[in-house]
């Protein structure tokens, strides 16, 4: 299953999950992705929970990827690295500022044997400035960067989504991007680059619309499952929990109101369109939450499907990690745990038809050491400027 | 001012969607040089109804989500719009398409087939939650998508939850989106082809949710953190007399803690064996919330500056949990390029959020963005004259 990114060779020395992530996506596209550790070991491999003694984080950040261990205070070893580096397309890394450069893995000293080497610098909040040594892992970023502000109930105080590394993986997106347009650009210029990216910047592009409300004088804050711009377009507690139920046309509202059987909303000035059911929030919900209070979550998914209005019973992983429509769409995919049964993980983002990708499972930890220190990049199709 | 690279110069992208996920797609990619052209509907793309408005009525939003692009507006039911959108297909090299599925059985386009027509064609179809299997082809919403997710279980409590604030499934869709493009476009430089691609905005995030997917699935025994979040209290960090702070000293910087109770009165805590296992009681989950509260008069003693400065000067790590002024507002951020300047955009949209990568030493994104197009600024079957192929100095 080979996929738009087949023959480029990746070398991911990163740790943790913004990098790792990164990796297993490029593998995810077809990348040849080697998980470069030292013998100590990515430190996300004692991150609880663990599946057969290794961490779920670390199984799950590194699929797609084979497993090297070199001991890069060893000259032997370093010098090993360094030339897999030399022929390799990408190097993904995510030291603290200046660690790199100590172990023989700069931009500068890569570069120089590689010239065609696309080299990708993750950090959280960058390279310079007051918080330059302070260390950002996800939760201080969801903090630091505003994300607070807007979470939750409201009136309640500033909170972070639980113990979630979304602006990890959100970050890892981030560097896709920017190795696939250095990818595009050495075509024409046969030349690598030096990608940078911070978690504080890729934190800004997700919450993108939140911050253009408030760019524009708007004032983003909790407003616990609704939302500034849409309504109605907010959790309803019907007779037996919740049920999620969003307007986002106007085609939708005349369904909306023929599910509920008000017809006569539709033609209410104070909800005749999007804007004035926004202005006229508060009056919607008093009007609507006993509407759905007396019937149950059943009812108003079948109602609102059979009016084509985006409905949906809330769910956990015990309720879609069967589920015949996550399956159907590769959503949700079995892979092998390296340690023991097997694990139900994402499948890729993208369906390619040409070139479709897979989810392969993560290494062991230096799994494919000796393969790698024997054969080098082995029987993998070089992307040479010449081919 | 250095140059800008224009790596996708010469690149003519359709943009045919509403809303966030592929507006943000074309945008990120008209912010890397491509010639976008973004077709509408008669009444226009739904967000340019979006609050808040800028100074002069716009949407805010949709100045944001359409920078750098034209715009084409096209009537399915019209033979001779749907004229102007074949001659445009004809030399497109790209194609991006979100449609609910009202216009999508409007327009009864076979988007996966253009790529059968013309080999060098890049589709990335975005669905919203997907478009095989039970509920193939059925109409999302960010909040819907988020739910069908589980992310509802992950701010909140279980008895009133809530979304997560901001856009993940839309912008996280876009940014996916931008992901395939980025590849089709890479593959199409080596064998001469395009590709189909299709992402539904609830696949692409699941595939954020790897971490707690994974988690989930089969662990060892553990009923700490990652598994247990959807049932603890709301994640408030600590409360100071001015906001609240994170607190954290990674493993191996004891030291650093100790220091810290030390300076604020906790010096007993060190030798206390309830506090052996120190960091699980300033980290996340079970023992943060039983052995959490003896540091709560201490910081509610200091300010969130004072707190900060503290635990960093001992090598840990804390920061205030800012509201959108405060970050954009902070010091670090003259060391990041977070926004940048897009001219002639109304009061209120004169600065958005950049594209969130950047090359050492050259531009690779646009540094001076044109504002997002009027309904419909160009007519006709014909591609604007792009920018050129190659780089451009600014």
């Amino acid at each position: 299953m080979k996929g738009p990114l087949d023959g480029v060779r990746v070398v991911d020395a990163s740790m943790g999950a913004v990098g790792p992530w990164a990796g297993a996506l490029l593998g995810q596209l077809g990348a040849d992705v080697i998980k470069l550790e030292s013998p100590q070991g990515d430190f996300i491999r004692n991150v609880m929970p663990t599946q057969g003694g290794l961490s779920s984080t670390y199984i799950s950040m590194n699929v797609s990827k084979r497993g090297l261990v070199l001991d890069l205070k060893k000259p032997d070893e370093r010098k090993e690295a360094q030339a897999l580096i030399a022929g390799a397309d990408v190097f993904l890394e995510n030291f603290r500022p200046g660690v790199a450069d100590r172990i023989g893995l700069g931009w500068e000293e890569l570069s120089s044997s590689n010239p065609r080497l696309i080299y990708a610098s993750a950090s959280g909040f960058g390279w310079s400035g007051p918080l330059v040594t302070v260390g950002a892992t996800d939760p201080h970023i969801q903090a630091f960067t505003g994300s607070t502000s807007v979470n939750g109930a409201p009136g309640a105080p500033r909170q972070r989504v639980r113990w979630y590394g979304h602006f990890d993986v959100n970050t890892s997106m981030c560097i896709v991007q920017g190795v696939l347009t250095a990818l595009i650009e050495r075509e024409r210029t046969g030349k690598g680059r030096l990608v940078r990216i911070t978690m504080v910047e890729a934190a800004m592009a997700l919450q993108r619309v939140r911050v253009a409300e408030h760019l524009a004088g708007g004032h983003p804050r909790p407003m616990g499952s609704a939302t500034t711009y849409l309504a109605p377009d907010r959790l309803f507690r019907a007779l037996d929990g919740f049920v999620a139920v969003s307007v986002t046309s106007q085609h939708q509202w005349q369904g909306f109101c023929a599910a509920i059987e008000r017809p006569e909303l539709a033609e209410d000035p104070r909800f005749s369109t999007n804007a004035e059911r926004v202005a006229n929030r508060d009056a919607l919900d008093a009007l609507l939450d006993p509407v759905f209070a007396s019937r149950s979550i059943g009812h108003w998914v079948r109602t609102m499907e059979r009016n084509a209005v985006p409905v949906a019973k809330p769910s956990s992983f015990d309720d879609f990690r069967h589920h015949s429509h996550y399956r159907e769409n590769g959503m949700l995919v079995d892979v092998a745990a390296p340690t023991r049964g097997q694990m139900t993980l994402s499948g890729t983002p993208w369906k390619f038809a040409r070139n479709p990708g897979e989810v392969r499972r993560a290494p062991l930890p230096g799994e494919h050491s000796r393969d790698i220190r024997a054969n080098g990049w082995g029987g993998v199709r070089p992307v040479g400027a010449g081919q | 001012m250095s140059e800008f690279l224009r790596i996708l110069g010469g690149v003519r992208i359709l943009e045919i969607a509403e809303g966030i996920a592929g507006p943000v797609c074309g945008m990120q990619l008209a912010d890397l040089g491509a010639c976008v052209v973004k077709v509408e509907p008669p009444g226009g793309d739904r967000a340019r109804q979006w609050g808040p408005a800028c100074a002069d009525g716009r949407s805010a939003i949709f100045e944001h989500l359409n920078r750098g692009k034209s715009s084409i507006i096209v009537d399915w039911r019209s033979a001779e719009d749907r004229d102007v959108l074949a001659g445009l297909l004809r030399d497109a090299d790209v194609v991006v398409v979100h449609q609910d599925p009202e216009t999508r059985a409007l327009a009864g386009m076979a988007w996966r087939e253009l790529c059968d027509a013309n080999p060098r064609l890049c589709v990335c179809e975005i669905s919203d939650i997907g478009l095989q299997g039970p509920l193939a082809g059925r109409a999302g919403s960010e909040l819907v998508i988020q739910v069908l997710a589980g992310f509802h279980r992950y701010a909140g409590r279980p008895e009133a939850p809530c979304r997560v604030g901001y856009e993940i499934a839309s912008v996280g869709g876009g940014m996916a989106a931008v992901e395939a493009v980025l590849a089709m476009l890479y593959r199409r430089e080596r064998d001469g082809r395009g590709d189909y691609c299709e992402i539904s905005l609830l696949g692409q995030l699941l595939s954020q949710k790897q971490i707690l997917l994974a988690a989930q699935s089969d662990p060892d025994k553990w009923e700490g953190f990652h598994l247990n979040g959807p049932h603890w209290p709301a994640d408030i960090g600590w409360e100071t007399s001015d906001g609240q702070v994170t607190f954290d000293f990674r493993h191996g910087e004891r030291d650093g803690w100790v220091k810290f109770c030390e300076a604020v009165g906790l010096g007993h805590l060190p030798d206390d064996p309830e506090y052996a296992d120190w960091r699980s009681t300033i980290y996340i989950g079970d023992r943060k919330a039983s052995h959490g509260p003896v540091y709560h008069a201490a910081f509610r003693a200091m300010t969130s500056q004072e707190a900060s400065d503290l635990i960093n000067g001992f090598g840990g790590i804390s920061v205030k949990f800012h509201d959108y002024a405060e970050i954009l507002a902070h010091p670090q951020m003259r060391h990041l390029n977070p926004l940048v300047s897009v001219e002639g955009a109304p009061e209120g949209a004169t600065r958005q959020v950049a594209t969130p990568f950047a090359f050492d030493g050259a531009t690779v994104a646009d540094p001076r963005p044109r504002a997002a197009p009027c309904p419909g600024d160009i007519a006709g079957a014909s591609w604007p004259p792009g920018p050129p192929k190659g780089r451009n100095s600014p």
